[in-house]
């Protein structure tokens, strides 16, 4: 699964630190995520994308054949 | 509390932990590793709750799980291995190896027992059986 959190961060100028803090996760979280290492879960998923106002699917991008 | 100094703090209540309950067993001091356990629980539970970043997630959790399904087919694996070497072949070294390897090889099928039973019972908590519905 592809995401575009690091894009979205960097349009809002958010800081890793402040989204973990907002989205309740650790910074190592919000890194394995942008990496693209760790998926998060539909939980997760939802509050990363209501932080940034946006929704899911404009975040996450899923990819069977990636998959 | 940041993240590094609560790291640093909890590997310093393992290793403490861990030389007392060393020394608890080998001095023959049966409740030190018993208090000495307890306390180190409660010690690193204080030590997270006095954390102000979020340190335990999804993640670490997903972690954990990883990791201790990997050490028990590890650990299950080991021990099923050398039981039945000594089982087979120990014999030949010193009669009560026999005896040993039956309780390795025991204490991995229990093992795998008891995982069984934590799978049925989760399996029934996060999801239910099957009913055909």
């Amino acid at each position: 699964m592809e995401n575009r959190v690091k894009v979205y961060r960097a349009m809002r100028d958010v800081t890793q630190e402040s989204l973990a803090k907002a989205v309740g996760v650790s910074r190592q979280t919000v890194i394995a995520i942008e990496r693209g290492n760790y998926n998060p879960s539909l939980e997760l998923a939802f509050k990363i994308a209501r932080f940034f106002e946006a929704g899911v699917e404009d975040l996450f991008i899923y990819d069977e054949a990636g998959e | 509390m940041d993240a590094m100094r609560q790291k640093i703090i909890t590997v310093v209540i393992v290793v403490v932990t861990g030389a007392l309950i060393a020394i608890g067993v080998n001095l023959e001091i049966t409740y030190l590793p018993v208090i000495t356990l307890l306390t180190g629980a409660l010690a690193i539970r204080l030590l997270r709750r006095r954390a102000e970043e979020v340190l335990y997630d999804e993640r670490a959790a997903a972690i954990n799980q990883k990791a201790s399904a990997a050490a028990i087919a590890a650990f299950t694996l080991g021990v099923t291995a050398i039981g039945w070497l000594m089982m087979t072949w120990g014999t030949t070294l010193d009669p009560a190896y026999k005896g040993i390897g039956y309780v390795l090889v025991y204490l991995g099928c229990g093992l795998l027992m008891l995982r069984m039973a934590f799978q049925y019972y989760y399996s029934w908590r996060l999801g239910g059986w099957d009913r055909g519905e």
